[in-house]
């Protein structure tokens, strides 16, 4: 039993948590490409959607090999808030 | 779950595998023959014959559509290539969109019998026959999941070298692992261009959020990234679109010289004064997907200005639909991507086999989970290269006056698909397996006959022309059943070493 949540647990933070953070961070970098004048905004678009997969896919593997699940899910809610903050502070430049 | 790194990549290697196993299985046989769509749809519709000369085909073209298009919004004419004689003009009127292909004689119009085509294949591969229901999601999850089993799969294997040259041919469980070693170390930088290429190719459409945000949508990003062309008037005043060609012809072999350049012209309101010509050329030329296009005007030929660049992300994007889709690919390289493609099919194949394999030698108690598995096993992996035998078959079996033909045809293919599933859970599975391999290379023997029996001219006419596409068409297909054949006896042979799911009665129900 315990080994099925396990299990559960980790599939979910793959594909669920996976997505969301990649879905944060294909919304919080556009304003960080734009503010380092790296492409103008449209592209910038283009760009961080496209390496918002590489994102995904490295939460995926990490989910899945990392020792505990809490550390997982804690690092997850982190790392969407800090997409956040970047968000909320550049993205009205 | 283990905590160690290699432990947890195999873990997940096993079962990222064979939870899409057979969803992905499907999608690389299908994507796999859509390396050669066009010639598919040659030998589906034998009806368009060879086109030798390119002299006057556009000036041919443009006679029956000032004859049949007048006042129409848009005309297409596609010239046929290497690769295909469809040599067809279209003209759109009222919304309205209507075909014609043209055959090498003087005003000959020829009706090729309606068939899906070698399309099918390419759009069955990335929808599913479920467009509009989330065919392509499901094709995009499908390809991560790949990635996953492919990045795990490079830790499973620690003997990487040494894996790769052992092969062991005697007992059945030892080939498979060590053929799906092999396979797995040939196949990876394959296997991830196709499947990262494939991410790319609906890259907004899955993670839309950005570019909702900023851009307003996916349409408005992409208009914004890759501005086309202005806007017509259609209540411009009207001008007779040009009826000789070569204006524009002369034009466009200045910029691009060589034989058969040119894919595709669009005549956009060819009727307003400010109708124009696009020119496409050939995509064998370039890695992207767009090809260089040429802009005219429509009723004076003279040049345009042409369509703004393209946003440099875009380009890129452009790239990976352009690797997946391998129009660049010559002759010999496509069949190698071809190959490859079957090598990824047989890959997937024996690493669902050998989950099963595994677990049958270890438990001794079976489960319904490893009946189901063995039954969709057999379903998907001899159930669907039987199932496109038969929608080839039935290419050439269907009458060809029956109305919608081509959605008849895909009608053959799933419900031929369906019955070898109820056929795999109905028999014994190590005679389901036999059985089903045997009708296949039945029908790919069955397949030439047929052809030969409604009409012996093709061969001929094959023959003395030089159809290389239908020739290695028929010879592929008969190698293909020869393969099929041997398979399905060597399997009967080993009485021993292929292990079947034995459920008691009152388990299954």
């Amino acid at each position: 039993m315990k080994h099925n949540f396990n299990v559960l647990f980790r599939t979910l933070a793959a594909i669920v948590g996976g997505y969301l953070v990649s879905a944060a961070f294909s919304v919080a970098f556009v304003p960080v490409l734009v503010w380092g004048q790296i492409c103008e905004q449209n592209e910038a678009v283009m760009v961080v959607t496209m390496l918002s997969y590489i994102v995904y896919f490295t939460v995926i593997i990490l989910s899945f090999c990392r020792k505990n699940i809490w550390p997982i899910w804690r690092d997850i809610v982190l790392t969407v808030c800090l997409c956040w903050t970047i968000y909320y502070v550049l993205g009205d430049l | 779950m283990k905590p160690d790194f290699r432990k947890s990549m195999i873990w997940l290697h096993t079962y990222s595998g064979l939870v899409i196993g057979w969803l992905l299985f499907s999608i690389f046989l299908t994507g796999t023959l859509s390396y050669f769509n066009p010639e598919i749809t040659q030998w589906m519709k034998p009806e368009l014959v060879h086109v030798s000369s390119t002299q006057n085909m556009v000036n041919r073209s443009l006679t029956e559509l000032h004859k049949k298009g007048v006042d129409a919004d848009t005309w297409r004419i596609y010239l046929p290539s290497e690769r295909t004689q469809l040599w067809s003009i279209q003209w759109r009127k009222e919304g309205k969109r209507h075909n014609l292909s043209l055959g090498p004689e003087q005003g000959q119009v020829l009706s090729p019998r309606a068939s899906a085509g070698g399309n099918f294949f390419r759009t069955f591969h990335y929808t599913l026959q479920l467009r509009g229901y989330g065919g392509r999601y499901i094709a995009g999850i499908a390809a991560m999941f790949m990635l996953v089993a492919v990045f795990s799969g490079i830790f499973t294997h620690r003997r990487f070298f040494r894996d790769f040259f052992t092969l062991r041919l005697k007992k059945l469980s030892k080939t498979l692992t060590e053929a799906h070693a092999i396979v797995g170390v040939v196949t990876i930088p394959f296997c991830i261009m196709i499947c990262t290429s494939a991410i790319m190719i609906y890259v907004i459409m899955y993670m839309p959020f950005s570019a909702e945000h900023y851009a307003g949508g996916q349409r408005d990003l992409s208009r914004a990234l890759s501005p086309g062309l202005v806007n017509l008037d259609k209540s411009a005043s009207r001008h007779i679109p040009l009826l000789d060609f070569t204006v524009v012809g002369r034009q466009v072999q200045s910029q691009w010289p060589g034989q058969k350049q040119i894919r595709r012209i669009t005549f956009e309101q060819p009727f307003s004064q400010d109708g124009r010509i696009i020119v496409e050329r050939v995509k064998d030329l370039t890695l992207s997907r767009q090809s260089k296009r040429l802009i005219f005007s429509s009723h004076s030929g003279e040049p345009l200005a042409g369509y703004p660049n393209a946003s440099k992300a875009t380009q890129v994007r452009r790239v990976f639909f352009g690797l997946h889709e391998a129009h660049f690919a010559d002759i010999s390289l496509r069949w190698l991507l071809f190959l490859l493609g079957l090598l990824s099919s047989a890959l997937i194949a024996t690493g669902l086999i050998i989950w099963l394999n595994k677990r049958l030698e270890k438990v001794k108690q079976h489960h319904i989970g490893h009946f189901i598995v063995e039954r969709l096993n057999i379903a998907a992996i001899s159930g669907l290269p039987l199932t496109i035998v038969t929608f080839f078959v039935g290419n050439r079996v269907l009458n060809t006056a029956l109305e919608n033909r081509a959605s008849i045809e895909v009608d053959v293919f799933l419900w031929t698909w369906l019955t070898c599933l109820f056929h795999s859970f109905l028999r014994p599975a190590k005679k389901a397996w036999v059985e089903q391999l045997l009708i296949t290379s039945l029908g790919c023997y069955l397949l030439p006959i047929i052809d030969l029996y409604q009409d012996s001219q093709r061969l001929k006419n094959a023959i003395f022309d030089g159809n290389l596409t239908y020739l290695t068409f028929n010879l592929f297909v008969l190698f293909t059943g020869l393969i099929f054949m041997k398979t399905a006896f060597w399997l009967r042979a080993k009485n021993t070493l292929y292990k079947t799911v034995s459920l008691r009665v009152n388990k299954l129900c």
